[in-house]
């Protein structure tokens, strides 16, 4: 009878003490006055204070997040975060082959902010079972760029060098397709993958970088952002310039290797293949306006990058 | 029951070859006309002359060659096992040209120049690797019974899939994992004159050696141990037959990917139409293959132009109801 009254004071116990916890936690977790927020995709998240540890799953969201000066707020970034070099010194979260939860519960932030491109729904559900808030971004136009730039620096208590930094970068793309209106619009390609053969379709902000950069997207009329094509189409479409986001020197020789009747297209016979740092294009971010310039520069030579970026040429001085 | 005069097949089989051809060559992002057509083919000067025989064609006629190799396939595979479900998937040749390449994609064996031949030379090298693994693990069952040597393929084909796995899931980027994915789906895309050309040459070799071969395929497919007490060297007929497929299937595999359920599909029709020898139906069969995957190819480019299905989706797509009829119609006759 004594053992029994001992084990049943020892379960009130342990059972006011599981209540008192519970109660605490429920109290730390419902914040007091928080604003709610509404990502890309159309999720709620609600956040009380600017978050002091943000975790960033997306190179790009990385690089905007350095570029506004809020690098202080980033507990943690994905293995493929390389830009900023300074971004090497943060914890890394390996996503993939497989994204490591554990890594992520680990670096305790108190916001995940990453894109609809890059992880699956199923990722998405359990991050959410994490408990974090998660903020999504999507990017179809180089506005959605800038919007986001600036959603970031409300969110990071940086809105003013957000907004500094998108109107800077609005200025400038506005600046490029100023130089580049009296030119001559080439026709061109900007082909994305040889195997399959994919390139810019009629959609998205690649297609409007090219346009900007003074380009004629040669498949402008396709309604998707990444289109497949055929070497046939191709042909036909007679690309006056040939875009090849790469880093490898033999990228060229590969895709004649496996589709040799492009050779014969106008931006063979008159050298105009180039080749373009594929970070620049692919990342809708701070960078994003470098790869207009650059593209700017390759479709039309006189129109050189350091007249619109003379920060990068003193950096490269 | 009474066999048609071999003559009637062909009679059905030529001009549907020619129509499948026909509208493989008509369709592309250039309109031509019928007459156009007709003028490029005679040689004349056209500004899409190009185009058709430098794009189109190479296409078809790859298309063409790969169906006949890979019903060429399945006959001496089905001959080997007895089993008309056989086809060179189930020995692991199409697993390891699948392996073979990716070993190339993946960049684990660097290769300082892309030719024409780089993909085919890995995939034909991890085909004939495999293959010889088969052989060896199977080694008792080439003078008795099948059921070894089946195992021994299903078993490298597993292996070949799994490291096939391993490596793409510990070194393949995105790219990568894009081209994998794509050559595992098949596709005629790539064709190019000495690469189809090569694929046709293959099957003709491959239509040669098997005629000749007819009469020892005929006595094979009685089982080793009737074969043998008919005088007949069955480890050396098998080996021999095991690697005229391997190089007839991994060629063609090679460059258009893994096409599946044409070198189950076509040997089985060829039988049940024509029937009668390995000699009499060969022939017959390889034509039906080739016309079979030419018109898949044109199907899939109707069904999603320009760019065209994967082939390999379009003829699992019309092959796997096929294989289920096979299966119940096998349980009905049992």
């Amino acid at each position: 009878m004594r053992k029994s009254g001992f084990l049943l004071l020892m379960a009130a116990a342990l059972l006011w003490a599981g209540c008192r916890d519970g109660r605490r936690k429920l109290v730390e977790a419902a914040p007091l006055i928080s604003t709610t927020y509404r990502d890309d995709a159309g999720r709620q998240f609600s956040l009380a204070d600017p978050p002091d540890s943000v975790i960033s799953l997306a190179p790009n969201i990385t690089e905007m997040i350095f570029a506004i000066g809020a690098e202080d707020r980033l507990a943690a970034r994905s293995q493929a975060c390389d830009y900023p070099p300074a971004a090497a010194m943060l914890n890394e979260i390996v996503t993939y082959p497989a994204l490591d939860l554990e890594q992520i519960q680990a670096a305790g932030g108190d916001l995940l902010i990453t894109t609809d491109e890059i992880f699956t729904p199923d990722d998405i559900a359990q991050l959410e079972r994490l408990g974090l808030p998660i903020y999504l971004q999507s990017y179809d136009s180089l506005a959605d760029v800038y919007r986001c730039i600036r959603t970031l620096g409300e969110l990071l208590d940086r809105r003013e060098p957000a907004r500094r930094l998108a109107d800077s970068l609005q200025q400038i793309e506005r600046a490029v397709s100023e130089a580049v209106t009296a030119f001559v619009k080439y026709k061109t390609v900007i082909l994305i993958s040889a195997d399959p053969l994919k390139v810019v379709g009629g959609t998205g902000f690649l297609n409007e970088l090219l346009v900007k950069a003074g380009g004629t997207n040669v498949f402008a009329g396709k309604p998707e952002a990444y289109y497949s094509t055929t070497v046939e189409e191709l042909l036909q479409q007679q690309p006056e310039v040939m875009i090849l986001p790469s880093t490898d020197p033999q990228v060229y020789a590969q895709l004649i290797a496996l589709y040799p009747a492009l050779y014969n297209t106008p931006a063979e016979v008159n050298k105009q293949v180039h080749t373009i740092h594929p970070d620049l294009l692919y990342r809708p971010g701070p960078r994003m306006i470098e790869g207009l310039a650059e593209l700017a520069h390759l479709l039309h030579s006189s129109v050189t990058p350091d007249r619109f970026l003379p920060g990068k040429a003193e950096a490269a001085e | 029951m009474q066999r048609p005069p071999l003559l009637i097949p062909y009679l059905i089989l030529i001009p549907a070859a020619l129509l499948a051809a026909w509208a493989g060559l008509m369709t592309g992002s250039y309109d031509l006309a019928p007459g156009e057509l007709l003028r490029i083919l005679a040689g004349g000067p056209h500004p899409q002359a190009d185009v058709v025989l430098s794009i189109r064609l190479p296409r078809l006629v790859q298309a063409f060659a790969t169906g006949a190799a890979l019903a060429l396939g399945g006959i001496l595979m089905q001959a080997l096992l007895r089993n008309p479900l056989a086809e060179p998937y189930i020995m692991g040749l199409t697993a390891g040209a699948g392996l073979g390449v990716n070993l190339l994609i993946l960049g684990i064996i660097p290769v300082a120049g892309y030719t024409l031949f780089t993909y085919p030379l890995f995939a034909a090298a991890g085909g004939a690797l495999s293959l010889m693994l088969v052989i060896g693990l199977g080694q008792r069952s080439l003078h008795e019974d099948n059921a070894r040597l089946l195992i021994a393929g299903v078993a490298v084909s597993a292996i070949c899939t799994a490291l096939s796995g391993l490596l793409i899931y510990l070194t393949a980027d995105s790219d990568q994992i894009r081209q994998v994915v794509f050559w595992s789906f098949g596709s005629f895309g790539k064709a190019t004159g000495a690469g189809a050309w090569t694929g046709m040459v293959l099957a003709a070799l491959g239509v040669l050696a098997s005629w000749m071969l007819g009469p020892a395929l005929d006595v094979l497919a009685l089982g080793a141990e009737p074969a043998a007490s008919l005088g007949m060297r069955v480890a050396r007929v098998r080996a021999g037959v095991i690697a005229l497929a391997a190089l007839v299937t991994g060629g063609v595999v090679a460059f258009a990917g893994p096409v599946g359920f044409v070198g189950m599909i076509v040997p089985h029709v060829a039988r049940a139409w024509i029937g009668g020898t390995h000699r009499r139906y060969l022939a017959p069969a390889c034509v039906m293959g080739g016309t079979y995957l030419t018109a898949c190819d044109w199907l899939s480019r109707l069904l999603l132009p320009p760019a065209g299905l994967p082939i390999g989706i379009v003829t699992a797509l019309l092959g796997a109801p096929f294989f289920i009829f096979l299966l119940f119609s096998r349980r009905r006759t049992v």
